[in-house]
């Protein structure tokens, strides 16, 4: 079973930052594939890039990340605040 | 376009009777299979490995929540691996969380199914409805693709794609 809080990608979301500002020159929105510090390429769409990786790794871990000049965070008001507690 | 009403009945001495109190309570859920993506299936079936049975339980729809989640013990019995790290808001400020693609079906509504969601591993399998886990949320992500209408006087919604 999987570590599951633990970040495996932790590599390549290093090589992922380094690269950024070059890779919003080329590939703007598109989802990018890295595998080993390697990029493998840039996809219209996460599917897409997950079929190449796992056509390409098997089910081993590697990133797919749209590149955006910004990163958006993820809202989940229920789970800040507790409030999904459901007994009937 | 496909139309799914789910009417969440109260049951009571009587029978089961409309009421808006269930839904007002338990939150618009419906049943929901989470699965490993199809891409992750056909490669396990070429190279004749099983594939994970589907897990169970109920998807709340969360209209507040940007993206969609899955259990993360749920995801991790499917072993699935992540695609990358989201920032979320948390109590304790911005987090980070793993980002799991998953395949979601829902057996009650035919023809409404998710092939690959990329969806936050988060803890929400503490919670209950009817004596079976919520396991998902389905955030604005899904909701970008269909009408939802809350009718909470009749304690019913509306699901169309």
């Amino acid at each position: 079973m999987n570590d599951i809080s633990k970040n495996v990608l932790a590599k390549e979301l290093k090589y992922f930052e380094s690269n950024k500002k070059e890779w919003l020159k080329t590939y703007k929105g598109q989802f990018v594939l890295i595998k080993n510090q390697k990029l493998i390429g840039s996809f219209t769409s996460q599917e897409e890039a997950y079929r190449k990786g796992i056509e390409q790794f098997n089910n081993k871990p590697f990133l797919i990340k749209q590149v955006l000049e910004e990163e958006r965070v993820a809202s989940i008001p229920a789970l800040t605040i507790g409030i999904i507690n459901v007994n009937l | 376009m496909s139309i799914y009403n789910h009417l969440l009945l109260q049951r009571t001495l009587k029978g089961n009777q409309i009421s808006n109190n269930v839904l007002t309570i338990a939150g618009p859920v419906l049943n929901v299979e989470v699965s490993i993506p199809t891409a992750l299936a056909e490669k396990l079936t070429n190279e004749s490995k099983p594939i994970p049975q589907p897990k169970t339980g109920w998807a709340l729809i969360d209209t507040g929540a940007t993206h969609s989640c899955v259990d993360d013990d749920v995801i991790s019995q499917l072993g699935v691996n992540p695609i990358r790290r989201a920032k979320i808001h948390g109590s304790a400020g911005i987090h980070e969380v793993n980002v799991f693609p998953s395949h979601l079906r829902f057996p009650a509504i035919p023809n409404f199914e998710i092939d690959f969601a990329a969806t936050l591993g988060v803890n929400i399998q503490a919670q209950q409805f009817n004596n079976q886990p919520i396991i998902a949320l389905l955030g604005r992500d899904v909701l970008a693709k269909c009408v939802f209408i809350y009718n909470g006087p009749l304690g019913m919604y509306t699901l169309a794609f």
